[in-house]
């Protein structure tokens, strides 16, 4: 026997502009709890405890309600990553490096581990995913991977000077059983590691580029000029503590147009901190 | 960013201008999701390319070489060569940098 049921309300008195607004709050929910959903699960990364000798700070802002980049602090680890692209798809698979690299962190090979686990969903979906990752000793010794990252920062507190640490190897996804060096940089005390991701060196706003590196201007027609990694430097130098650091970067970025996600860990080595 | 498309006996050339980001790499797929023969991608009219414009390059590279064709990246200027210095891609891209004279 087939019954015909009797039509839901919503088929059968909306008018369909009410039914288009229906659908449009929904829609709007939806993305509304994915983005709480995404915001939950970052800051769930960012809270740890830092490892003895240490302390940190990390902000993650995307650019949109969710992005790609992510920062990940496990202790002894700080990871920070950028996978290609915006929005949900970039942030969907954030989220899967967030997960993976709770196992991750217990493996010899962070990285390769982290391959393991990626390669086919980035492959699949065309994307990669730059990252920094760091393993923080109780001694002052940082053990570093960077896998197609900008370089990351070493600021010298006593001598008020930079070193940088430029990538090792190339992004994840971009070649199976990729080779993922790692190298060892001994800090001092009171020095800082500042990893960014790109949102911060890419961050524009019009006018000639004449303070910084003109090789970086964007379109000389259009006079757009980057914030780029010197005047990250110029910002981060004389600040005492990660706290200072990322207040520095905020405060330095006001003005400037941010269109990418932007996430900026910074670490200090203070021998002997609980 | 423009796409133009020009056919040669050998290969397909494709000369790109403007910014090469998230919101053109759509477009470029597309154009680009037909490969017959070898592939050259001139950058001479790009200077600011990111990560999305980065993975699209990566795609076409992988496709290329999975139908067993060859693809070429030329006129890479300094802002692009930077990025792909950056990311290390310089080193497993198909990228023709001009000799450098001592």
């Amino acid at each position: 026997m087939i019954v015909t049921l009797p039509k839901t309300r919503s088929q059968n008195t909306q008018s369909p502009s009410r039914q288009a607004r229906v659908s449009q709050e929904r829609r709007a929910q939806e993305r509304q709890t994915a983005a709480t959903l995404w915001r939950s699960i970052m800051l769930e990364n960012l809270g740890n405890d830092a490892p003895k000798g240490y302390r940190w700070q990390a902000m993650s802002e995307p650019v949109n309600a969710v992005g790609g980049d992510f920062c990940i602090t496990s202790q002894p680890w700080l990871l920070l990553g950028d996978i290609s692209g915006k929005g949900v798809p970039a942030a969907v698979l954030s989220c899967m490096f967030a997960a993976a690299t709770r196992l991750a962190v217990q493996e010899d090979d962070i990285a390769a581990a982290l391959e393991r686990a990626m390669y086919a969903d980035l492959e699949r979906n065309g994307m990669f995913c730059t990252l920094f990752a760091a393993k923080l000793t109780a001694d002052g010794r940082v053990n570093y991977v960077n896998l197609g990252h900008p370089p990351a920062l070493i600021y010298r507190a006593q001598s008020q000077s930079f070193e940088r640490l430029p990538a090792t190897s190339t992004p994840l996804g971009t070649t199976r059983h990729g080779t993922h060096t790692f190298n060892e940089i001994q800090l001092q005390p009171n020095d800082q590691i500042i990893v960014y991701s790109d949102g911060v060196t890419e961050a524009f706003r019009d006018g000639p580029n004449i303070e910084t590196r003109p090789e970086l201007l964007e379109f000389s027609s259009l006079e757009i000029e980057l914030f780029s990694e010197h005047r990250l430097r110029e910002t981060v130098r004389g600040t005492c503590n990660p706290d200072e650091t990322l207040k520095a970067i905020q405060q330095a970025l006001r003005g400037w147009e941010v269109t990418d996600d932007l996430c900026v860990i910074a670490a200090q080595y203070i021998p002997g901190l609980e | 960013m423009e796409i133009e498309r020009i056919e040669k006996p050998t290969e397909t050339l494709y000369r790109l201008t403007g910014r090469f980001d998230a919101h053109e790499t759509a477009r470029f797929k597309l154009v680009t999701e037909v490969i017959s023969k070898d592939v050259c991608l001139d950058l001479y009219g790009v200077r600011f390319i990111d990560s999305a414009g980065l993975a699209a390059v990566i795609g076409l590279n992988r496709r290329c070489n999975e139908i067993g064709c060859e693809l070429r990246i030329i006129e890479v200027q300094d802002p692009v060569r930077l990025i792909f210095e950056i990311t290390q891609l310089i080193n497993v891209l198909p990228i023709e940098l001009p000799l450098r004279s001592a």
